[in-house]
């Protein structure tokens, strides 16, 4: 569980990024959404919780005890709290993927054996067994985005919090990235993600939490949070085209592109009127 | 992308052991230093024939690595064939400025154009090794001869860099070139100062960024090496 109570944080003493923030993560699915627009203080939020970043005041919570800045407290804090960066390069330090991944492992002691099996094991389950021995300056984005997450992964986190897992991505990267994370969630792992990829979004996470300017300004079920039109309107967030679709012409509000293109009502309407 | 670097990730004895190219390296230097002018030529020959054939670079291209360098080793010789003295039979050619002659001397001509030739040999191997050779090879070729793990370390962490750096730099570039950056001298001079100055504040910032990320995978002041 990651609660958050009454927290506020600034970088300074003029400006506030983070005001009244109140959030259970703990609450809800396995995958949760941040949306808002650029600067509404996503990544701040995300900062904040795993500790790379103070809250001026509030309190935020892991399980059921409030966060401590020792360095002792953070290890172990990060160790069961993942986060994947918006960009890849700086996450990424080794030349070679493998060293690379194994950098965690090795901060944490384990033995070469015990390393070498959680290396197999988790480029096996992002499907990247063949980027292992590349150099990492020739990777994709989308390639260098599935390294970053393996860094995490291979802790064996129980959360994970994401930044814009598609920035910089093209279509089939998304495509990828929303395969790979939907994995992530059938496996168990908590996600909280952060975008302002509403289509992207939209299918991966089951609740929503809309940031504008520092504040939450809705929150709510993904099929709850997209009829608050005054807040979408707020965060200037397009409404994904799904939501559209169901709101505009009637289909009902399906998950996901694959529920979408199963309907039969859109099949036959496409098939009378598309010729 | 340093072409360099994916020469050396894809030539034909990319996935030979590092050991092996660097006694060949070794071998060469030797070539190199030894006092016989027929056996650096033959040398620079063979090992310059091997770096194509292995790279498949084209000549040209080969040849063109040369030129930043060349400048520096031909004001090099240049220094060493000029010479002073107040005996101008011990010269060929000699310019009397004063008392002084100044000019080409028997024994400078022959001596700078060994120490040119003995240079460029030096390089031609260097090459060999730095385009038959993947970094990852030669990290592990460092970590086997044992130096110290803060050398390691820096070596790995600065080659990592470089191409980040590289990008960044080529990207502020380009930006500046289609916005005519680049037109004229003193607007040259301006976008080269910009350049530099955007450089440092990404590095300020990578440096920030990267910083979170070492916290968030534990770092412990090692960056460990297996």
């Amino acid at each position: 569980m990651i609660k958050l109570e009454h927290v506020n944080f600034g970088y300074d003493s003029q400006s506030q990024q983070l005001h009244d923030i109140n959030i259970d993560f703990g609450k809800f699915g396995y995958s949760i959404g941040l949306v808002g627009p650029n600067g509404s203080g996503k990544s701040t939020l995300l900062k904040n919780i795993v500790g790379l970043e103070k809250p001026t005041s509030g309190k935020i919570y892991f399980g059921d005890k409030a966060i401590k800045y020792d360095n002792r407290s953070l290890r172990k804090l990060r160790t069961q709290l993942g986060m994947v960066f918006q960009n890849s390069d700086n996450q990424i330090f080794y030349p070679n993927v493998k060293e690379d991944v194994a950098f965690v492992l090795r901060n944490l002691k384990l033995d070469e054996r015990e390393i070498e099996k959680r290396l197999d094991w988790v480029f096996k389950s992002l499907g990247i067994e063949d980027l292992q021995d590349r150099p990492v300056q020739y990777l994709s984005g989308g390639q260098k985005k599935r390294v970053a997450i393996a860094g995490v992964l291979v802790m064996r986190p129980s959360w994970i919090l994401m930044d814009e897992p598609t920035a910089g991505l093209d279509f089939d990267g998304k495509e990828r990235m929303k395969n790979l994370i939907k994995q992530l969630i059938s496996d168990g792992i908590q996600l909280v993600i952060s975008s302002h990829d509403m289509n992207f979004m939209y299918e991966v996470c089951d609740y929503f939490y809309v940031l504008s300017d520092g504040k939450i300004i809705t929150e709510g079920k993904k099929e709850q949070v997209f009829e608050d039109d005054q807040a979408i309107r707020q965060a200037k967030l397009e409404v994904p085209y799904i939501v559209r679709l169901h709101r505009e012409i009637g289909l009902p509000l399906y998950n996901d592109e694959e529920q979408l293109f199963a309907d039969q009502k859109l099949r036959d309407f496409v098939s009378e009127y598309g010729e | 992308m340093l072409v360099i670097d994916k020469y050396a990730y894809e030539n034909k004895l990319a996935k030979l052991g590092a050991w092996w190219k660097i006694i060949f390296f070794i071998v060469g230097l030797t070539g190199a230093f030894q006092p016989l002018i027929w056996l650096k030529v033959f040398t620079m020959i063979v090992v310059a024939g091997l770096t194509i054939n292995i790279t498949q670079v084209s000549v040209h291209r080969y040849l063109k690595w040369f030129y930043p360098i060349l400048p520096f080793l031909l004001l090099s010789v240049v220094g060493i064939i000029l010479t002073a003295s107040s005996d101008p039979s011990v010269m060929y050619w000699s310019l009397k400025l004063g008392s002084i002659y100044f000019g080409v001397s028997k024994v400078t001509l022959v001596q700078g154009l060994v120490l040119g030739l003995q240079a460029m040999t030096a390089i031609v191997c260097t090459y060999f090794l730095a385009l038959s050779t993947p970094f990852q090879q030669l990290m592990s070729v460092l970590l086997q001869i044992h130096l110290p793990k803060l050398f390691v370390e820096q070596t790995m962490l600065i080659y990592r860099f470089i191409f980040i750096f590289l990008d960044e730099c080529i990207k502020i570039y380009h930006a500046q070139q289609m916005r005519l950056g680049y037109s004229g001298f003193k607007n040259s001079l301006e976008s080269i100062s910009i350049l530099l100055k955007m450089l440092f504040m990404q590095v300020m910032i990578r440096y920030e960024q990267l910083q979170d990320s070492l916290e968030m995978k534990l770092f412990d002041g090692n960056f460990n090496l297996k």
